[in-house]
């Protein structure tokens, strides 16, 4: 017979997995953060100097920061699992849930990147050959 | 009373549907991540391959870059396929969490490194440039012997 949900609990040595793995994640979405927060700052200076670079800046700076929020909430949830005791499950489909909107936001970013660099492919192979047409004397 | 899971013995766990759900969205995702990056590593092998005749400096940056693509790419695609198969499994839920999580542990332990490394540089670069400005102030002001 299956077990579900309440009081399920991770063994010691699960446990020790679970921790190590957090102690990882805090670090790096702290680390995230801070980047995303200096991206910020540059993020301010530029919109004096470069307002639609800025705006880009801006992208990436707030793609830094849920970054780096989501990881720190997935650490923080996998610490609960280690410290608390009867509600392992609800603490660990948190965590899944933060992994879940970190790597989906990831796919998409990475989406993005990929149908940018096909659009400029795309634009300059179609404005080469319009250049070279022109280029081509006719007779 | 709690049920202590045996990462040696299965201990018959059963995540429901509504948590398969996201452990099936996380899989997919992590998936393609992992391909991506093996993908892009394959690329950059090849041109850094191509670039070797130019300048062989080439290599020596991109072989790290490359060797670091290829094992994140590898361990996110381990932990994609153990969080697949907690869908696609019965009585082994909890081991194959288990074998995503360490997985998981890996992947952000290089990240660990990786970002300590960073810091480490920047520091580094941030005291040289200090110390190359504040000894080219002293040179201007003729403070250092014999300039």
């Amino acid at each position: 017979m299956t077990q579900q949900a309440s009081g399920f609990e991770f063994s010691d040595v699960q446990n020790d997995v679970i921790s190590r793995l957090s102690s990882r994640m805090k670090f790096v979405g702290i680390f995230y953060i801070v980047v995303g927060a200096m991206m910020g700052l540059g993020t301010v200076a530029m919109l004096f100097i470069m307002p639609p670079v800025a705006v880009i800046y801006g992208l990436a700076t707030a793609a830094e920061i849920l970054i780096g929020l989501w990881t720190n909430n997935a650490a923080s949830s996998f610490k609960m699992i280690t410290s608390t005791q009867g509600n392992d499950v609800g603490y660990l489909m948190t965590a899944i849930e933060s992994l879940r909107k970190l790597y989906n936001l990831q796919f998409w970013l990475l989406i993005g990147g990929i149908v940018l660099c096909v659009l400029v492919v795309i634009v300059v192979l179609v404005g080469g050959l319009a250049f070279m047409s022109q280029m081509t004397p006719t007779t | 009373m709690t049920q202590q899971a045996q990462p040696s013995s299965p201990s018959g766990y059963e995540f429901n549907e509504a948590q398969n759900l996201t452990f099936n969205v996380l899989a997919s995702r992590m998936k393609f991540l992992g391909v991506l990056n093996l993908v892009f590593a394959v690329f950059i092998g090849l041109f850094a391959v191509l670039a070797l005749f130019s300048s062989p400096l080439t290599l020596v940056v991109s072989g790290p870059q490359v060797a670091l693509m290829v094992v994140m790419g590898l361990w996110m695609m381990n932990a994609s396929s153990s969080f697949r198969m907690i869908i696609n499994t019965k009585g082994s839920d909890i081991n194959h969490l288990m074998t995503a999580m360490e997985a998981l542990r890996k992947l952000y332990n290089l990240q660990f490194w990786l970002t300590i490394a960073v810091l480490v540089l920047f520091l580094v670069g941030f005291l040289l440039a200090i110390s190359l400005g504040v000894f080219a102030a002293a040179a201007m002001n003729g403070e250092v012997p014999g300039t």
